[in-house]
């Protein structure tokens, strides 16, 4: 019997406050509870809002040495090592655990790249020291082509970084 | 009069358990892993890595896009004073249409803010129902206040309302 996917679930919650001080008569304060949040939970199965796959791993990329991840042929899952492929990726969630200056990862490019998400070949991103990179699209998702649009390349700047990834998809 | 940010709470937390069931003798066991992605930091108020001195947050609709000035278009909703920030830490974004195709394009715009991307011009897409999210709180993402601190966000298509939160600080 294959792998099955439970509901997925995400908490996002990022609270600053901001005050301004020295207003109206008592020079007294007004405030604002600035808040970014998304809650939800998906289903596991195939089809917009559904989680089918999911490929999750800690692992170090050294400076020169491009992290390649075949979206389609090459992830393994962690239970029983068998074949995990997203045909389309839902999301993508990496963690840059340095904690250095300056060791920052960068995501893109290479030869066939997986660019659905990007706007075109060779676009990509920055992910800065002790810093994270999520990218979520349950409706349409980003797809994947077989063989020639289903690499995902991270690199490290300097030295090597240590780093969590969490992709999800399914498979239609 | 002065403005004061406190610390920023942020979680982010994704849980995804899989299960394989099936196994050993008599075929009922069930291994499982919980998938998890989990960020939780605190960051104090103040200048310098990894503290938190401005924010700028605001509900946007677009049907075509929307040029943020970083360096002259942030205001604070309290007092519609403007909102400094030289140093991005963080770009929160969530698209908050449900229609199939209605994505947001970020970046491409003229004097493009670039320091978060490869190369000027790069864009990358967000779905609808979909977040993005990027957070530096060491080097973070600097924007040049003359050529380079123009943030574009456009729709793929029809009327999209988004989320924009910005977080950041002075150097």
């Amino acid at each position: 019997m294959g792998l099955e996917i439970a509901e997925a679930e995400f908490n996002f919650r990022l609270r600053i406050a901001e005050r301004k001080t020295g207003i109206g008569a008592g020079a007294r304060s007004s405030s604002l509870d600035h808040a970014f949040e998304y809650i939800q939970k998906f289903y596991g199965g195939v089809g917009a809002n559904k989680v089918g796959a999911v490929y999750s791993n800690r692992g170090n990329i050294a400076n020169g040495t491009p992290l390649d991840l075949d979206l389609r042929s090459s992830l393994t899952d962690v239970l029983d090592g068998s074949v995990v492929s997203f045909p389309i990726v839902m999301g993508v969630f990496i963690s840059n655990l340095s904690t250095t200056s300056g060791q920052g990862l960068t995501m893109g490019g290479g030869s066939n790249p997986f660019i659905s998400w990007l706007i075109a070949t060779g676009d990509g991103v920055k992910i800065g020291a002790s810093g994270f990179f999520a990218l979520w699209s349950p409706i349409d998702g980003y797809a994947t082509t077989n063989a020639t649009a289903d690499i995902l390349r991270i690199v490290s700047d300097v030295g090597t970084v240590s780093t969590d990834i969490v992709i999800l998809g399914r498979a239609s | 009069m002065s403005t004061v940010t406190s610390e920023a709470s942020l979680l982010f937390r994704c849980v995804v358990p899989e299960r394989k069931p099936g196994l050993g003798s008599g075929g009922q066991g069930v291994s499982r892993y919980d998938h998890l992605f989990e960020f939780i930091r605190r960051y104090t108020n103040g200048i310098g890595i990894e503290h938190v001195g401005a924010v700028y947050s605001r509900r946007h609709t677009t049907s075509t896009y929307l040029d943020i000035d970083l360096a002259a278009d942030l205001v604070s909703v309290l007092d519609g004073s403007a909102v400094t920030v030289p140093i991005i830490m963080g770009l929160f974004i969530a698209n908050l249409s449900s229609v199939p195709g209605r994505s947001l394009i970020l970046g491409q715009g003229v004097e493009d803010y670039e320091d978060w991307i490869l190369t000027a011009e790069d864009a990358k897409r967000i779905g609808p129902g979909g977040l993005d999210i990027a957070w530096s709180p060491i080097d973070g993402f600097p924007s040049n206040g003359d050529t380079a601190d123009i943030l574009r966000i456009a729709a793929s298509s029809g009327e999209v309302e988004f989320d924009l939160m910005i977080v950041g600080r002075v150097t």
